[in-house]
Parts: C-alpha cells; structure tokens; sequence
C-alpha cells in the first residue's frame, strides 16, 4: 500500500539518528482506557493551551526567583557499570560500577552553577553473596551491596536504582532548601507532598491523553504548555521548547514534565508555568548536543561533568580487577574464618 | 621554612604533565599572578625529602571549562544557560631546584609567592658573593648580578640589544655605570681601585651624553623614580660627580681649536684630537682605513708600509706642540716599528725636512712620495694599489683631518672618572677612527699592568666597528677586546640594534646580556630568550628590559629607574645656561 502525503510536510527529526525519535507513539498503537490520563485543569474533558505571564516572559529573573525561590536547579545522574562480577561456587553475579548525581544551580547571580555532585563507587552482588572488595591505593575503593535477585541483568538494575534515588534524595534537598527544582527523566520516588520538584521527560513512548486530546498536544508553540492532567499518582503537562514551525515536525520541542500527584493545583500551576516560561531559554543546541533542544544545556553539561567525575573507565575497570585478585590471593581461612570482608555466602 | 604563611597562589596543574623545566599551575579563585612573578613550591619526594622549585611566570592563559564550542561563551557568561567555570593558569619556567635535584614538582603541590628568603634563593642571591642591583623585577624588587661577572674576575662585558628611538640601551648603560661609580654599593664592590676606575662613555647620538655630568631636570617631577632609586639602595640619586667631556675640533677652520659643541659652552669641553706626532708614533694610520673592501685589498699591505716609513722619517717638530719634521733617516735606521717610536729623537727646526702640522700636509707629502714611487714607501705595489691608497687618503682628508693637527688635546682617562667623547656628529670613516685609536690606546695601556683598576668602555653601534662580515683593524680590537679584556681589566658596555649584525665573538663573550625592544623580524637571534619573551620583547616599553647572565637559566625581565642625571640637553637644561656654541654656530655659517 503506498501512502501519499505532501511533499511540503517533510521533517528532520531533532535528535541525532543515533539516538533515534523522542516521539515515538505510534498512531495505531494500543491505547489504554484503564491507564488514561484526566484533565484537570480546564476539566476533565478538554485541554487548553497556557502561557506564562507576560512578565515571566519578558523578565526571566523574575520566574525565577518567583514565590521566594532561590532559583532554579537541575538535577541529574549517570552511572556507569564498570566490571561484571561472578562469584563462583554461590552462582552469584555482581557488577562494580560508579554512579554519580549533582545539579545545576541557576540564581541570576552568575553562569550556571555545577554543585552537590555525589559520586559512589559500588559492587553490587545478586544472589544474597555477600562480598567486599578490598580498597585500594590510588582512591579505589567500593560500597558493597547486596540484593537477593539473581537474573543476570539484576546488578545493573540495581545500580541504575541506587542513582535514581540518590537524584531523588538531592532533588528533595534542594527542594527543602527553596530551589525550584528540575529532574531530568520522569519522577521514579515518591516525593514528599508539597514539594513542587519537576520530572523532565524527553521521550513520549505512548499517549496518555484520549486519542482527541493528543491530538491536540501539537498546537502549544514554543514556551506554552497544556493544562494540567492527572496520570497515575502524577501532574503533568506538555510544554514546547522551541517554535513550532522549526522544522522538527508536530511534536518537535514537545517535552512533559510532571510533579507529585498529591501538589495543591494551584501550587502545580504556578511550577508548570514557571517551566515553561523558563525552560525553554535552557534548551539545547543543535549543533552542541544531539538530543537538542529537548536535552537541557544544563543537564548536558552536568551528565558530560558526573561522566567526567567517575574517573577513568579503563582504570576502574583494572582496579576491580585487581582488587578481585587480592580477594583470590588470600588464604582460603581468611575468608572462611571472618566472611566479614572477604568470599561469600550463597 | 620561608613561605609559611604566605597564601596560596595555586597548585601544579595535574591536567598536564609538569617536567624539570616548566610546569603549569592552576590559580585559586582569588589569586592575582602576571608575568615575571617568581613563584615557589615544595614537594615531598616518595623518599621522605622535599625539594622546592623556584620557578618565573612566562605565560598566562584562561579558558572557560566546560565551553566546547566558541559560542558557549556566550552561553555560560552573557544567556547564563550553561553552567562554566573559568580557569586560569600560568605557566613556569624553572629558575632553581632547592636542593639541587633534577626531579619534576609534584602535581598538586601548592603554589606560594617566592618572598624573603625564597626570592633570594630563586634569584641564586646566595651564590653571589657580590650582588650588584641592576634593575628592578615586577614587583620593584631589585634585581642583582654577580659583580664577579662584571668585573672580570669570572665574566665581563655587557652587551645590550634594543630598536633604536627608544633611548633605552644608552639609557641603561649609563645607568649601570652610574651603579658602579656613582653609588655607595659600586664603590664598596670596586673596592681600593674605585677611584682609580674609569669609563670611556662614546657619545653617537645628538649631544645626548654630553649633559650626564648634570642633574635630570625631569627627575624631580617624575613619579616613583625616587622609590625606584631607593629600592635600589641609593638614596639621593643625582649628577655623574666627575665627568670630563670631549667634542671633536670643528672642521673647516685651520688653526682655530674650537670644539663642534652647541648644546654646551665651550669652556666646559675638551675639544679633542691628535698632534701628527701622536698619529705617527702611535701608528693610527691603520684605523685611517676601514671601510669594508680595504681588507679585501692590498692597500692595507701598503698602508703597514708607510705606517713604519713614517715612523722612521718623523722628528718632533721644534717650536710646535705636536708638529713633526719628515726626513730622511740615517742609514741604519731600522724598521721595527716599537723600537721606532720608542726613540728619544730630538726636536728639528722646519726646514731640515717637511714640516708636517696637520692631516694636510702629511697628505700631501705622502702624496708626492708615492706619485714619484719611491722604492722606500711603495715597495713592488703595483701603481694601482698606490693610487688607490693616495685615492682614500685623500678621501679621509676631509672627513677626519681636522682631528689630526698640532695644538688639540688628547682624550686621558686620568682627567676624570668618566670621559665622555662626543663623535656623534662625524662622518662614519671618522668615527671608526676616533674609537678604534682610543680603545687601542686604553687596551695598550692595560697590557701586563693587572686586572685593576677597571677600564669601562661605553660603546653604542658595535655593528659600525665589529660588524659581523669583513674584518678590519677595529673589528680585530674590538673582538680582541672581548676575548682578552675581561683579563686585562678592559670592560666594554656594548650595545647594538640587532645582535646578529655584530661579530658573534663580542655577544658570545659578555656575560651579562640585556634585551630592550626588539625588532620583531630580529628576535629570532636571541637564543637566550623564551619563545614568550622574545615575542613580547618586540613590545616592550623603554625602562623594560630582559636579563640574561651566567647564574640564573632562565631570562629575567627587569626595569630600571628613571636617570637622575641629564641624558640629553632638555634634561641638561639649566635656566641660567649660557650656550655660547649656538651663537658661534650661526657665525660659523656666514
């Protein structure tokens, strides 16, 4: 069957081939009535579109330091599996790896900030081994942790768990500290009520809205959003980066960001405005970044300075190594006698 | 340890690799460091020992760290979208390791300014016995050099390159002879011989020189040049105390000995020259020719000839100060021309030979000598080379004659601790004549006499009198002069506009070597200086000048105070100043 459609409606993504399409709802997916999401801003059958004051928009000072906040602050984290464990005779497999998180803090004052940024190094065994890697010289040293799963895929989920909450943990800081704050990807931890943290989500996997509704999603243009409406134990909204004739197709620009379900509306509203009188002055560049504009300039810098901060791959994954043949090369005894530090326990 | 307390300035950036001879240290937020500071850092070794680097600031440079793109500057400093940090560095070329180790400092070892103790020990002030300050470094501190590689004793001679129109290297060899004659510290560093040294200071531009002997009108009004001197350790900078000064006889005027000075009465110059008797028994016909082709030639084979026959034939002239009477010798004179002029002849009256009173007349009987081809003066020349010698000598006849007649003065350094001989205004063929019959005569009496007291010769141009292609009679002195004068206690102060115009025997042997302003196109001759400095060298401001000497391996540029004495006749210029040589000048037109 061929399709015919004008030759005038031809797009360029905005992202890099490498990293694929941030929307890829299909127009004939499946859509789910028992997970949709509800309006609830303009009522619960219909979204409009919403811009920012116009002071927000002209000032962005002002957005910024709106309602007392101390300004705006980007969180974000990378980790980094590093070495695959396999701890013979418990069939256990682990990974050691790093996983950092930080943020960016923009108050007007200066340049953009890189702050807070937390590295840790882990082993992580699946399994319930227990096993300690032993520090060594030069700054390598690990936390050990173990869960009781033992796919072989596990370790790593459980790395890519511990970055996530270390970024919720620091979002909730700062939050507490008055920074309005921003995590980049959608929100994974219940955060505390009443606090207005913002999830940033790049990619648009399915509709949630009604077929109608999503269909709509398209007319916002740069720096407005769509009202309100309710997801699961979420708040969100789309809101567009960049104007909508720039050549990314419909959804070119188009971002969501969400907050915790149990926010006061209008406390929602005022953050859902802010972002989007705000954001769109972050958005990536084209030619700077592959994911641009929905891969904030922030959030580039402080995932390109978290990687920077993990330290040499090659070096870590020689440290672990050897840390393995210092655990091998002790007395069988050793390990046996204490099983504090040292071998394992199925 | 020195340096406790002081602040840190930064750590050995670890980004880059440091080695034993530069390093880059990355500043702290709140650090102010430029060029020419000296920094210092101390390192523990894995064996337990520390070892500090001494080290100069030769570049700065700055980035934004996490700008990748040109245009993330704007990003992170104007729009403030991206987060950026600036960072700032210096690099360091090492002066010293403390104890002498040859080891890389440490990355990450803290940076401290080098004061005290430590500026000493980077600027090697404990390995002089004799420091003598010769300038001022950035900060204002002074700056010292090893009197034992002024004075001869390890090293001698300075050379000093520069563009010209900035007046600096006259400026800052005066200044230097000032340190060592006029000021407290010179005279404890030169020790009993301090009044017995003398400078011969060659004036070449305008009467400039000719005013030192006289407070800086601008001084008093100049700021900071007393703090300057003060840093130095000389209180009450001011005149040169004892100066002779000497102008050349004016030309044009036979008999009349006036000096060709207007910027200065003549009552306070020497109008100087030499008798026929003192050209004839201290052979200056030699430096009669040099120009650049006479050695290519055989007149200087002819020119040695008549050198000698002329000693022969000359009697002082009776009744004449400095006259002579050509004759013909006495069978048996002989022909060695030391044992010649040694001779005690007495005086003759006129007409037993040719009277000879000036250029002229000696001229004109050489003339008619070798126009008639006496076997005795010309030998088996071939009539051109005689032509050609007759040819030059009449030549030089009007451009150095008048220096050469009976009745002017010779330049004698015992008259005063500086002597000051104009010769600005000559033709180059008499300048090269004037200096190369002085520095003959000043290294002559030098020969096997000792080191001390000094003979300090000042001299600008090097490239007019040993120029780097040809040779010639003052070339052979002058690199004579570099070579052995150090031993004879014969110092030159030399200076040039580029040294790769001059004989590289007169750079190689100073010790001392001072950089001004440098012909962009020419600082690719100076070795000695980083690739930063001989960059930045071609834009220095006078009063800036690199130092190089023996000691201390790397340059080190320096400033120097602004004279407290006269460097030219504004400077010189007294309200109740009687120029009488401006009238005569306009007489001496008609």
């Amino acid at each position: 069957m061929t399709l015919t459609a004008p030759a005038a409606d031809v797009f360029v993504e905005e992202w890099g081939a490498a990293y694929g399409s941030p929307y890829l709802v299909a127009d004939d997916g499946p859509y789910d009535v028992d997970d949709e999401a509800v309006p609830v801003e303009d009522g619960p059958d219909r979204i409009l579109v919403h811009e920012p004051p116009a002071a927000w928009r002209e000032r962005p000072a002002e957005a910024l330091l709106a309602g007392g906040a101390r300004g705006l602050a980007f969180v974000d984290g990378v980790r980094r599996g590093e070495a695959t464990l396999y701890l013979a005779g418990a069939d256990a497999r682990g990974v050691a790896g790093a996983h950092g998180t930080g943020a960016v803090l923009v108050d007007g004052s200066g340049p953009p900030r890189i702050e807070q940024c937390r590295i840790a190094r882990v082993a992580i065994f699946g399994n319930g081994a227990e096993v300690t890697l032993p520090a060594l010289a030069g700054g390598w040293a690990w936390e050990s942790h173990t869960i009781l799963d033992s796919g072989a895929d596990a370790p790593l989920a459980a790395l890519q768990n511990r970055m996530r909450s270390a970024e919720g943990r620091l979002a909730d800081e700062l939050a507490r500290a008055g920074w309005q704050v921003v995590v980049d990807g959608p929100l994974g931890f219940a955060h505390p009520a009443g606090l207005a943290v913002v999830g940033y989500v790049k990619t648009h996997h399915r509709a949630l809205l009604a077929p109608g509704l999503h269909a709509q999603v398209p007319v916002i243009d740069g720096g407005q959003r769509t009202s309100l409406f309710a997801h699961r134990d979420r708040l969100s909204c789309y809101l567009r980066l960049s104007s909508r004739h720039g050549g990314g197709g419909p959804w070119g620009g188009i971002v969501r960001i969400e907050m915790p379900g149990g926010l006061d509306l209008d406390v929602a509203r005022a953050a859902a405005d802010r972002a989007a009188a705000l954001l769109p002055r972050f958005a990536g560049v084209a030619h700077v970044d592959p994911r641009a504009p929905q891969n904030l300039q922030p959030v580039g810098a402080l995932e390109r300075e978290l990687r920077h901060r993990l330290g040499d791959a090659a070096l870590a994954a020689r440290a672990v190594r050897s840390a393995a043949a210092t655990l091998r090369a002790r007395p069988a005894s050793a390990g046996a006698a204490g099983g504090t530090d040292a071998g394992g326990r199925a | 340890m020195s340096g406790a307390g002081e602040p840190v300035v930064g750590l050995v950036d670890g980004a880059v690799p440091a080695n034993t001879r530069r390093y880059t240290i990355v500043l702290a937020d709140d650090a102010v460091v430029q060029l020419d500071e000296l920094l210092v850092t101390r390192s523990p070794l894995p064996d337990g020992s520390e070892v500090a680097h001494y080290g100069i600031v030769v570049e700065g440079t700055g980035h934004l760290e996490g700008a990748s793109y040109a245009s993330d500057t704007a990003r992170i400093m104007v729009d403030q979208t991206m987060p950026g940090a600036t960072a700032r560095r210096v690099e360091v070329q090492l002066l010293r390791t403390l104890p002498e180790m040859w080891v890389a400092p440490n990355p990450g070892a803290p940076v401290h300014r080098a004061r005290g103790l430590d500026r000493d020990n980077a600027l090697f002030l404990d390995q002089m016995d004799a420091p003598l300050p010769v300038g001022l470094d950035q900060a204002g501190q002074p700056v010292n050099v090893d009197f034992a590689f002024v004075n001869g004793a390890k090293g001698g001679h300075v050379n000093i390159s520069g563009i010209s129109g900035v007046a600096t290297k006259t400026t800052y060899a005066l200044f230097l002879l000032y340190q060592l004659l006029e000021t407290s510290r010179g005279r404890e560093l030169l020790g009993q011989h301090a009044a017995n040294t003398r400078a011969l200071v060659f004036n070449v531009k305008g009467e400039d020189l000719l005013h030192i002997d006289r407070p800086n009108a601008a001084f008093p009004t100049r700021e900071g040049a007393s703090d300057q001197w003060a840093a130095l350790g000389v209180d009450a900078p001011g005149r040169f105390e004892n100066v002779c000064l000497y102008a050349p006889r004016r030309p044009g005027r036979e008999g009349s000995a006036s000096p060709d000075v207007v910027s200065r009465s003549h009552r306070d110059v020497v109008t100087y020259g030499w008798t026929p008797r003192e050209f004839v028994r201290r052979g200056l016909l030699r430096f009669c020719f040099s120009e650049a082709d006479d050695a290519r030639t055989q007149v200087g084979f002819l020119e040695a000839r008549v050198r000698v026959q002329l000693a022969r034939w000359a009697w002082p002239l009776a009744h004449s100060e400095g006259g002579i009477v050509l004759r013909q010798p006495p069978a048996g004179t002989g022909s060695n021309f030391e044992r010649l002029v040694a001779e005690r002849r007495d005086p003759q009256e006129a007409g037993v030979g040719t009277p000879v009173r000036n250029f002229g007349d000696l001229v004109d009987f050489l003339d008619q000598r070798i126009e008639e081809e006496h076997p005795e003066w010309v030998g088996r020349m071939a009539p051109g080379t005689a032509m050609a010698f007759i040819r030059r000598l009449h030549g030089q006849a009007s451009r150095l004659g008048h220096l050469v007649t009976e009745g002017v003065e010779p330049v004698e350094l015992s008259r005063a601790a500086v002597s000051v001989v104009d010769i600005h205004a000559l033709h180059d063929t008499a300048q090269r004549f004037v200096v190369g019959s002085l520095l003959s005569e000043v290294f002559e009496a030098k020969q096997g006499s000792g080191r001390e007291p000094i003979r300090f010769v000042v001299l600008d141009e090097l490239n007019k009198y040993a120029p780097r292609e040809g040779t010639s009679p003052i070339k052979e002195l002058l690199v004579d002069i570099a070579e052995r004068g150090r031993s004879l206690g014969v110092l030159l102060i030399g200076a040039q506009q580029a040294a790769s115009s001059v004989d590289p025997a007169i750079i190689r042997n100073a010790a001392i070597k001072v950089v001004g302003r440098l012909d962009a196109g020419e600082a690719a001759e100076y070795r000695f200086l980083s690739p930063e400095l001989r960059e930045r060298a071609s834009r220095f401001l006078p009063g800036t000048m690199v130092l190089d000497q023996p000691l201390v391996p790397a340059p080190l540029p320096l400033r120097f105070p602004f004279p407290s004495f006269a460097t030219n006749p504004a400077e010189g210029a007294r309200p109740d100043d009687e120029v009488d040589g401006a009238a005569d000048d306009v007489f001496g037109k008609l």
